[in-house]
């Protein structure tokens, strides 16, 4: 089916699914820069690419992980921390809420993605990765593992602390969490 | 007192509540997406953006290093890019000076030939610790996220 699409028809099938985990990822103004940067990558293979949108997926990571890089070895010693990402803007919260009506969807519905995006933005870079997969893409742990190009054991452990995490910041857990502030705490960034 | 780890569900609750998540999510995925889509097609500029897009690619294929984050630029500067071309040819030109200085001081050609070897070997050598400084960096790097 690929190799009959032209480039630009290629480019507008995969485009939308590589800016909305792009946007997951690093929120709106970036992702359209790492949009362009994997889609410049992407352009002279397109024939070869036999699982498009995990390649992109891939993709989108590496140009993230060199964006990051290039700040850490800005700030000279300093640990970089997936809270360096961007995406928790008011204006990104606005474009998010802007996107869900324009795609026609209920009030339930956006409140539950907007949650369901918040959580995957606490997490760091690579269980954001799994999360996306696991929510959105409706994977399995053997697709997750090829994607990431690891074993299926390490896909179940990121699977674990992603499931963790994200039980961890729910609001029920997080309520729990505030009745016992310093121990939940202490005990919910060791789990 | 009770402890987190033993407050929260079971791991396949905790497995069942994703997959019941991930569920709901797929038509909500799937309306953003065409949302996304139709948002690019009414978009003015964006049959601009792709040619320009695919002519960065081709660009880029061609060993012409773009430096900025913006790589659908048509016209770059010719002074921010640099080709791959000239970067191997420089290398060849310093390389063929080597050997012809060499002959003509008269020194003998497998000692000319041993010269450029040990000096390839320095550069492999380099490298090699450059990329596992860098891979190291990663790893460094990998550690601090998880």
């Amino acid at each position: 089916m690929t190799s009959e699409l032209t480039t630009e028809e290629w480019i507008r099938l995969y485009e939308p699914g590589l800016l909305m985990f792009a946007r997951l990822q690093v929120g709106y103004h970036q992702a359209e820069d790492v949009r362009q940067e994997v889609l410049i990558r992407a352009v002279p293979r397109i024939r070869s690419i036999t699982d498009p949108p995990s390649w992109l997926r891939a993709t989108a990571m590496n140009v993230i992980n060199d964006e990051l890089r290039k700040k850490f070895a800005l700030k000279r010693g300093g640990r970089q921390t997936h809270t360096d990402l961007a995406g928790d803007t008011i204006a990104e919260l606005a474009d998010d809420m802007a996107w869900c009506a324009e795609a026609g969807l209920s009030l339930e519905q956006t409140a539950e993605y907007l949650d369901v995006i918040a959580l995957l933005r606490t997490l760091p870079p690579q269980l954001r990765h799994v999360g996306y997969l696991l929510v959105f893409e409706q994977a399995t742990q053997a697709e997750v593992a090829r994607e990431l190009g690891c074993s299926q054991t390490n896909v179940a452990k990121l699977i674990k602390k992603a499931n963790v995490a994200l039980t961890a910041a729910r609001p029920e857990a997080r309520t729990e969490t505030a009745k016992r502030p310093q121990q939940g705490a202490t005990e919910g960034r060791t789990a | 007192m009770k402890s987190f780890r033993s407050a929260r569900p079971a791991e396949a609750d905790a497995e069942a509540q994703v997959a019941a998540l991930a569920q709901r999510m797929a038509p909500v995925h799937q309306a953003l997406i065409e949302a996304q889509a139709r948002r690019a097609e009414l978009d003015p500029t964006n049959e601009k953006r792709i040619a320009n897009l695919v002519q960065a690619a081709k660009k880029r294929q061609a060993g012409t290093f773009i430096h900025h984050s913006h790589a659908a630029d048509p016209d770059p500067s010719p002074t921010t890019n640099t080709t791959f071309f000239l970067r191997i040819s420089s290398i060849a030109v310093v390389m063929t000076a080597f050997i012809i200085v060499a002959a003509i001081h008269g020194t003998d050609i497998v000692e000319v030939v041993t010269g450029v070897q040990l000096a390839l070997y320095s550069i492999v050598d380099v490298t090699r610790h450059v990329l596992e400084r860098s891979t190291q960096h990663r790893t460094d790097r990998k550690d601090v996220s998880s």
